[in-house]
């Protein structure tokens, strides 16, 4: 009995390659994975009363997700140009064209890596976002905390914990002679005392419930002031009530410069020069190096829900990236052919260009939806 | 149906390279405008809550558009056989519904929440009134 089938001239079945097939049928299971996100973000965007639309407290950046688009769009661009080409024979322009879907692939990444970086050094995370007034002034006190430690490794060497440095740091003080005790370093270390006790106060009456929200920032602005005042007279750092900082953050060097509107240098106590913008009032985060408390701590805010929207943009955004790196291993297969691509790999060529597309076609929905949106619903 | 192989078609690849030219550097520029449309859109200062709403649609309408022209040029489904429609229309039904499905629990809240995020948004109480629901109870 034979098995041989007999010859038809009717192909059952859906008439595309199936690799083609299997992409498609990918592609359609990949639909799904991807709507459940968006799907859930859509619905808990618009069904959480006060969920998080202000793109500065979320440090979303329009401007950067408008350029990936556009990075995007043009990669997919060259794609189909590329298998085009493809399609023509013509395997070294086709070759050109992967090489420039991966450059703008990585161009992508660096402005996602961008945006991932701001969001990480303001605490805009999954779980780290404070959601009521005491969450928020918890955050500050861990900031501050995390802050004036680092700042004491900064001043005392060695990897003795913060208490041991503190014993260290009194030592050095009384052990100081009286002729030096207006010296730079013991200034310095006077200013990181001074800090240390102010800390130490707030953090002992927000575990006791003493301080209002309200109460921390309007401390925070008082200690530790955002803006500051260079006295033309005396070259002096002032806070903008008038407040002498000098023992904090040193004395304007180049004051000429200053009056000429140029861009000014200050000297802090840790002996570094730090530029400052050419007007009068700067703010406290330039001072880098000084107690760099400014620039460590955020004011204490609260977004209800923060949490549940970082999540969501983590993980549409980084599942979405990860799509992104997928999609570039696929076209550096194809390039490492290098003169040996040929019509035998247009198959891959189309399937890999059909799956950058629809990576493409996910972020044109994350786009709006993450960027703009928000953006439109915090207008009002 | 008849489906007869191309002679170069070892692979499978019977319709490799079938579709007919596309316009492609004149739908990259489509897919732009459409960009600079959703960009312009968030610049309008929209006070009313009507107004969002239609700006709001306008937005997704011009993301759908977006979204169209990759599929149907790039992805060359307007010149693919029905099977496109075997493949992409249940998904696109589940995707669909799977947002009408959370919509009642999570989006539309027929019950109010009970949640500190919804408290913290709702208007202070004033002393009597909370004396006069304590009284209730």
């Amino acid at each position: 009995m034979s098995h041989t089938p007999a010859k038809t001239s009717v192909k059952m079945g859906i008439p595309i390659s199936r690799a083609k097939l299997g992409m498609w049928l990918f592609l359609g299971t990949e639909i799904m994975f991807f709507t459940a996100f968006i799907g859930t973000y859509i619905v808990c965007f618009f069904g959480s009363p006060g969920w998080p639309t202000d793109t500065h407290q979320t440090h979303i950046n329009i401007a950067a997700g408008g350029i990936n688009t556009f990075v995007l769009i043009l990669s997919s661009y060259f794609v189909v140009v590329a298998h085009e080409a493809m399609g023509l024979r013509n395997f070294a322009r086709a070759r050109q064209f992967l090489i420039y879907t991966m450059v703008l692939a990585f161009v992508f990444l660096g402005i996602k890596s961008y945006e991932y970086n701001g969001k990480f050094t303001h605490n805009i995370l999954p779980g780290k976002i404070a959601e009521n007034d005491f969450q928020a002034m918890n955050n500050t006190v861990k900031a501050m905390q995390s802050a004036v430690d680092g700042q004491l490794d900064l001043l005392v060497a060695g990897s003795e914990k913060p208490h041991e440095k503190l014993v260290v740091l009194n030592k050095e003080l009384s052990d100081a002679k009286t002729g030096d005790s207006d010296s730079p370093r013991n200034r310095q270390l006077r200013a990181w005392l001074g800090w240390n006790e102010e800390f130490a106060r707030l953090r002992t009456e927000v575990s006791a419930n003493k301080l209002s929200l309200k109460q921390v920032q309007d401390r925070l602005e008082v200690d530790f002031p955002k803006t500051v005042v260079v006295d033309t007279k005396t070259s002096v750092l002032k806070a903008a009530d008038g407040r002498d900082l000098t023992h904090i953050t040193g004395t304007v060097d180049n004051l000429e410069a200053f009056k000429a509107k140029q861009a000014y240098k200050v000297k802090v106590p840790t002996g570094e020069e730090v530029s400052i913008a050419p007007d009068n009032v700067a703010s406290a985060t330039l001072l880098a190096g000084v107690i760099d408390l400014g620039h460590q701590i955020h004011h204490p805010f609260v977004m209800p829900y923060g949490n549940l929207f970082a999540s969501c943009y983590f993980l549409m955004t980084g599942f979405h990236a990860i799509h992104v790196l997928v999609g570039m291993t696929l076209f550096a297969v194809l390039l490492m052919q290098g003169r040996g691509l040929n019509e035998k790999w247009a198959d891959f060529m189309e399937n890999a260009g059909l799956y950058w597309h629809f990576v493409d076609l996910v972020w044109i929905f994350l786009f709006p939806l993450l960027y703009i949106l928000p953006g439109l619903m915090s207008a009002a | 149906m008849t489906h007869e192989a191309a002679p170069h078609d070892t692979h499978g690849h019977a319709d490799h390279g079938a579709h007919p030219h596309v316009n492609y550097f004149g739908i990259f520029i489509a897919l732009c405008i459409c960009t600079g449309l959703s960009i312009l859109f968030d610049l309008f200062d929209v006070k009313s809550g009507a107004m969002k709403t239609v700006v709001v649609a306008l937005v997704l309408s011009v993301a759908c558009a977006k979204a169209m022209f990759v599929l149907t040029y790039f992805m060359h489904l307007k010149f693919e056989g029905n099977w496109k429609f075997i493949i992409l229309l249940p998904t696109t039904i589940l995707a669909i519904g799977l947002m009408f499905a959370l919509a009642p629990d999570i989006g539309l809240h027929y019950y109010e929440p009970d949640v500190p995020q919804v408290k913290q948004t709702l208007p202070a109480a004033s002393i009597d009134n909370q004396d006069d629901h304590a009284h209730g109870h």
